[in-house]
């Protein structure tokens, strides 16, 4: 059980816990741990190496059950086009995102759940991440709704036109700026470049281990166990934090966002950093900064000759096997 | 002399068909550019290596080490080497390995190229994909970073053999092991051993989507794709309902494949589907829905109910052989 003095809110007094023994590779846990409450993070607190914490941290109404270790995870997610609203910077020769409609990445979903879970499980403390226009704001508030505790923008005119390596460059300063990141969470692709090159690239440039296509993730000790698809079967890691992941689970279906989450996401600010706040090199992001360039766009040549047939199936597919045996494929 | 190098990745004790097509297209562009093609592997007897020189390659890097070293690895032997064009792969293990060797170099990347070229006047590697969710084509370049970096989807380029070529020794590099590395791989299982299906190979492949209406209606796939003798493909809604494995998934998220023939069948055509198959060569779909998306890109399209058209179809395949 935990003995905590100093548990006002408007404390910033160093807490002192009574915390249960727990085997020494728990070490690392004990190390990265914060404690929560009112989805803001104390830091400093001191903890003695070997011990965990189990039970409720602060006085009834304003703490949560923090259960065996924290961690402090970032969901880095993206808004995405919705629909038909694609509008082309043919200049530029990139998506002008200030036009389009702004929806969470699909992809995104279902790793934020997958986040969620994380915490009911193991406590923690969800950052939800995006870089774009400052409207994507929206899908940092969405987010919030749904049960993250904190969100940061990064949006400055200078990101514009970044490539994947600027868009890791900014992400991987953001997360180095948050400071005390366990896990950073992506999810397997976006929907309207679909590279899933960003969360590889940012842990690279972390120099953190990373691994894409995660089905699960599973603390063991001190560390992560994670299960990664492979083209023929799976592969099973075991990762020391802090390190990154992109999570490939299907079907994993986002939480309703519960009243009170919604009353936050609404109330809270949401920090906005550019390249002040996070102290990038200009040199290395937006248009200019990024490695590749768009040469031209261009519009596939379409298919000619395109055939809608209608009326009875019979008919249809008289035409049909008569077509493919004109066209020399069966 | 200046070096395109191919990463050639084994599945399974094979080489994987995109390292061979890679090879092949590397040919070209080495024929193009004056450059040397070389293959950089990992993992692999010195026995599977000839199969690389056969598909052209001229010296190949033989990386050593722990597959937890392979990231910093390769980025020694690319700053080592200095190649001015390295391609990949989009394998899952590509996919990941790619954008990491790029952010630690510092070099751009191209991911899932349809085309890969050199230009006549600047011999910068001119690498195609599709942009906007595949309504246009970009053609990107690296100017100014090397190496100029993309990976390749399996099934773009093709893969031919060399009738005479010659096989070398190859370059060792050490392996950048360090002794508490912060990944350990347990484990590595294989679970689709049974029913390993090669979309990528298939001259045709008979799809279903959600219009098929459930695990029943993809027998009536599967009936099609047996008479017509191709495979099953599917689309994402099909995989997450759980009607069919995610092996048989065609798109964005799944397979990119380019068989002579692709029946789309139930299939509504979003996006992140027709990415996957819009290079087939023949499109053929049937959709109860006249304004589907899917009859855009399909070269016959049927308006009907696919419960009726495709057992329609299977009869007249049937009195076909009969008569």
């Amino acid at each position: 059980m935990v003995d905590a003095e100093c548990l006002t809110p408007e404390s910033s007094a160093p807490l002192r816990l009574r915390v249960k023994q727990q085997r020494p590779e728990d070490d690392f846990w004990v190390r990265k741990m914060r404690v929560l409450f009112w989805g803001g993070v104390i830091s400093g607190v001191k903890w003695e190496a070997g011990c965990v914490l189990v039970g409720w941290v602060g006085a009834v109404g304003w703490s949560r059950l923090v259960e065996g270790f924290c961690v402090k995870m970032v969901v880095c997610i993206k808004q995405v086009p919705g629909g038909d609203r694609l509008v082309m910077d043919r200049e530029r020769g990139c998506l002008n995102r200030s036009s389009a409609g702004g929806l969470m990445n699909p992809f995104d979903e279902p790793v934020l759940e997958y986040a969620f879970r994380l915490r009911d499980q193991y406590g923690g403390h969800i950052t939800v991440l995006t870089m774009g226009p400052p409207q994507a704001e929206q899908v940092l508030r969405t987010a919030l709704s749904h049960g993250a505790d904190e969100a940061v923008l990064l949006s400055d005119r200078a990101f514009g036109g970044s490539d994947t390596l600027a868009t890791s460059y900014v992400l991987s300063r953001a997360i180095e700026r948050l400071g005390g990141v366990d896990l950073v969470l992506f999810g397997r692709q976006t929907l309207d470049s679909g590279t899933a090159q960003v969360g590889p690239g940012t842990a690279a440039l972390l120099d953190w281990p990373m691994l894409a296509n995660v089905r699960r993730v599973e603390r063991v000790g001190g560390v992560l166990r994670v299960e990664q698809v492979t083209e023929a079967g799976y592969e099973e890691w075991e990762v020391l934090l802090p390190c990154a992941l992109a999570i490939a689970a299907d079907g994993e279906e986002l939480r309703m966002p519960g009243l009170e989450s919604r009353r936050r996401a609404r109330r809270l600010e949401i920090p906005c950093w550019g390249v002040g706040e996070l102290g990038v090199d200009v040199a290395r992001v937006g248009l200019a900064g990024s490695p590749t360039k768009v040469l031209r766009l261009y519009t596939p040549e379409s298919k000619q000759q395109r055939e809608l047939l209608r009326g009875s199936p019979r008919e249809m597919v008289r035409l049909l096997i008569e077509r493919l045996k004109e066209h020399a494929v069966l | 002399m200046r070096e395109l190098w191919v990463y050639a990745e084994l599945l399974d004790g094979q080489w994987s068909g995109v390292s061979l097509e890679l090879l092949t297209q590397g040919r070209v562009l080495c024929g193009a550019g004056g450059l040397t093609l070389c293959a950089v592997v990992r993992g692999a007897d010195v026995a599977q290596l000839d199969e690389l020189y056969r598909f052209g390659a001229e010296r190949v890097y033989l990386l050593q080490g722990a597959v937890e070293s392979l990231l910093s690895t390769v980025v020694r032997a690319v700053e080592r080497y200095r190649p001015e064009i390295f391609l990949l792969g989009a394998t899952m293990s590509g996919r990941q390995l790619a954008p990491m060797v790029a952010a630690r170099v510092g070099t751009g990347l191209t991911a899932d190229c349809t085309g890969l070229e050199l230009d006549g006047n600047t011999g910068l590697l001119l690498m195609s994909r599709p942009a906007c969710g595949g309504q246009l084509m970009a053609t990107i370049v690296c100017p100014d970073h090397r190496p100029q970096m993309a990976t390749v989807r399996s099934g773009v380029f093709a893969a031919e053999p060399l009738m005479e070529y010659c096989a070398g020794e190859p370059v060792l590099v050490e392996g950048d092991d360090v002794a508490a590395p912060r990944m350990r791989r347990l484990r590595s299982v294989r679970t689709e051993a049974g029913e390993a299906v090669d979309l990528h190979a298939a001259r045709l492949v008979v799809a279903g989507g959600r219009g098929v209406g459930g695990a029943e209606g993809f027998r009536l796939m599967e009936a099609l794709a047996t008479a017509l003798d191709g495979v099953v493909g599917a689309s994402r809604g099909t995989v997450d309902a759980g009607w069919i494995s995610s092996s048989r998934l065609v798109g964005q998220s799944g397979k990119t494949i380019s068989p002579e023939l692709y029946v789309a069948c139930g299939i509504s055509g979003a996006i992140p589907h027709v990415v996957g198959m819009q290079s087939a060569g023949l499109v053929v779909a049937i959709n109860a829905d006249p304004t589907a998306p899917i009859f855009d890109v399909a070269d016959i399209g049927l308006v009907g109910d696919l419960h009726e058209v495709v057992p329609e179809w299977l009869r007249q395949l049937r009195d076909e052989a009969v008569d």
